[in-house]
């Protein structure tokens, strides 16, 4: 089903919670071997960040599949992606199709934000310190990986979407999308180590939908 | 290691013929179907050993190149391009890929420069028929503005300096030799998720976008899309001379052991 309005205009406002009721694997504790005084000495990774009393998912991207692909006007927005502290803010980052992705670092040390998506290289730039940021548009939908090549435990996602109707969750695993047009939809939920889930919805033309959505 | 330096110095005797032809440019033809098709002819005599015949790089020379080492050949369905002019993540131009295909790659791929100019163009387009994103998208070279200094003990200072506070070091390690502690840990990997290393600074023969002045500075300012290896263009931009005095320092590592 074609969705035709913009977001924020019309329509209702999808509300929810992605949540985990499994048992969280240990994170992985990394030895930092460059740039301890600002990367620090160790490095816990723990992708699956689960809020101890609602089992919010943090970093899960929710998204309602639609062929809305009515060009991004919206040209003054940029979306950031900060290097700091030798990690990526925010770690998860969507984003709108024809929107520049910039890229910057505020730490002492050279990084360099490498993103590709599938085999093929979206930018791969240095940043030194007291440099330049970089930005690029992004054009197509999908998946992007974030790496720096010099800090392997630097890891993040980008998703591009070719329409607005996406969110990212919270710290409590909350998430809100507004402007849904009223149908049935399908909801997706990506997050980097679940991996995907598909969720029905049914939105009326008015007012707000409240659901929950479980992993696995 | 000792194998594969060999191999570099065989393949840099072919980059030094190869670099002799490409001197004058034959007219290009234009890229219709018939010029695709004569490409499609030459791809399957010269090319498709290594990179397959749909172009996955998944040509019959796996079998011995080796599952696991890198660079496996180009992948020219899916994976994007090391050797350009263009700004990181953008296709080459077809005066990029004409370079790649006369000069050849050292120690990976050998010079075409045998085959004639339009040969060379056929098989460009048919290359680049395996890409749609060829249709779609407009690569333009980057500027690389301004005629080069000349080098002098100043200028190669001022790109010592450059080197580390760009901190190449990381990667490539003090002195050049490829021996970076993040090179050194193993963290350094291609698009196919394959270990590679990063290039010893003291062989440029080796270099696989060339190593005059101009090429280094072109492999700075693009980067090699696939691999580690950034772009700086965005702290190079308006600092041409910066870009020159460090493809300077760059050959003056070798200039005791260069021909
Ligand atoms: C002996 C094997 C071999 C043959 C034969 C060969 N190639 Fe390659 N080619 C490679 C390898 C290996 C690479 C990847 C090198 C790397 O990534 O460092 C490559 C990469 C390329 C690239 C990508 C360069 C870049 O910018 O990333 C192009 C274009 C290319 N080859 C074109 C051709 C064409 C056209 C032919 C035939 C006329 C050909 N190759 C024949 C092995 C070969
Ligand atoms: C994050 C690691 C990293 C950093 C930082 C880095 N490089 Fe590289 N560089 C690489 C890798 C890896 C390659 C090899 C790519 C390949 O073989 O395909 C490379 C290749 C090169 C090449 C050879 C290109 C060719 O034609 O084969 C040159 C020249 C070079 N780098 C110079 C520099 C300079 C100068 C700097 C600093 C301004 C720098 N690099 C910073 C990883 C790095």
């Amino acid at each position: 089903m074609p969705l035709t309005s913009l977001a924020g205009e019309t329509g209702a406002t999808l509300v929810g919670r992605v949540v985990f009721r499994g048992t969280v694997p240990p994170p992985e504790v990394v030895t930092v071997t460059r740039d301890p005084k600002t990367c620090g000495e160790t490095r816990t990774i723990q992708p699956l960040v689960v809020h101890p009393s609602t089992r919010g998912i943090q970093n899960a991207v929710v998204s309602i599949e639609g062929e809305n692909t009515s060009p991004n006007t919206d040209t003054t927005k940029t979306t950031a992606i900060t290097n700091t502290q030798c990690a990526f803010s925010p770690h998860v980052e969507a984003i709108r199709v024809g929107t520049p992705l910039e890229v910057r670092s505020h730490d002492p040390v050279l990084h360099n934000t490498h993103i590709m998506t599938g085999k093929r290289t979206f930018l791969n730039v240095a940043l030194v310190p007291g440099g330049h940021p970089v930005a690029k548009v992004i054009k197509m939908p999908g998946l992007y990986h974030v790496q720096c090549d010099a800090h392997v435990f630097m890891q993040g996602s980008v998703v591009a979407f070719d329409h607005p109707y996406y969110a990212v969750t919270e710290a409590q695993g909350d998430f809100r999308i507004v402007g849904v047009p009223a149908g049935r939809h399908q909801v997706t939920v990506w997050h980097e180590t679940l991996g995907a889930l598909h969720h029905e919805v049914t939105v009326p033309a008015q007012g707000d939908v409240s659901i929950t959505i479980e992993f696995p | 290691m000792a194998m594969r330096r060999r191999l570099m110095t065989l393949s840099a005797t072919i980059l030094a013929i190869g670099l002799a032809a490409t001197t004058v440019l034959a007219v290009k033809p234009e890229g219709n179907r018939a010029t695709r098709e004569n490409g499609r002819v030459i791809y399957e005599r010269s090319c498709l050993f290594c990179h397959g015949a749909e172009g996955k790089g998944d040509g019959p020379a796996g079998w011995f190149i080796g599952r696991y080492e890198a660079p496996h050949p180009r992948d020219f369905t899916s994976e994007g391009f090391k050797l350009r002019s263009t700004e990181s993540g953008s296709l080459p131009t077809d005066q990029d890929l004409f370079r790649t295909v006369t000069r050849g790659i050292p120690g990976y791929m050998p010079s075409f420069a045998g085959l004639t100019e339009t040969e060379r163009w056929q098989v460009i387009a048919y290359v680049k028929s395996f890409n749609p994103a060829f249709q779609t998208e407009t690569p333009a070279p980057l500027l690389l503005g301004g005629p080069a200094p000349l080098a002098s003990p100043t200028s190669i200072e001022t790109g010592r300096a450059l080197y580390v506070r760009f901190e190449c070091q990381a990667c490539h390690g003090i002195d050049g030799r490829g021996d970076g502690p993040v090179s050194e840990a193993g963290d350094l990997k291609d698009a196919s998720g394959l270990r590679i290393f990063a290039t010893d600074l003291t062989r440029p023969l080796s270099f696989k976008n060339g190593s005059s002045p101009q090429d280094l500075v072109r492999t700075l300012m693009t980067g090699l899309d696939g691999t580690p290896m950034p772009s700086y263009a965005a702290q190079l931009t308006g600092k041409e001379d910066e870009a020159w005095y460090l493809a300077q320092y760059l050959l003056s590592l070798s200039s005791g052991s260069f021909p």
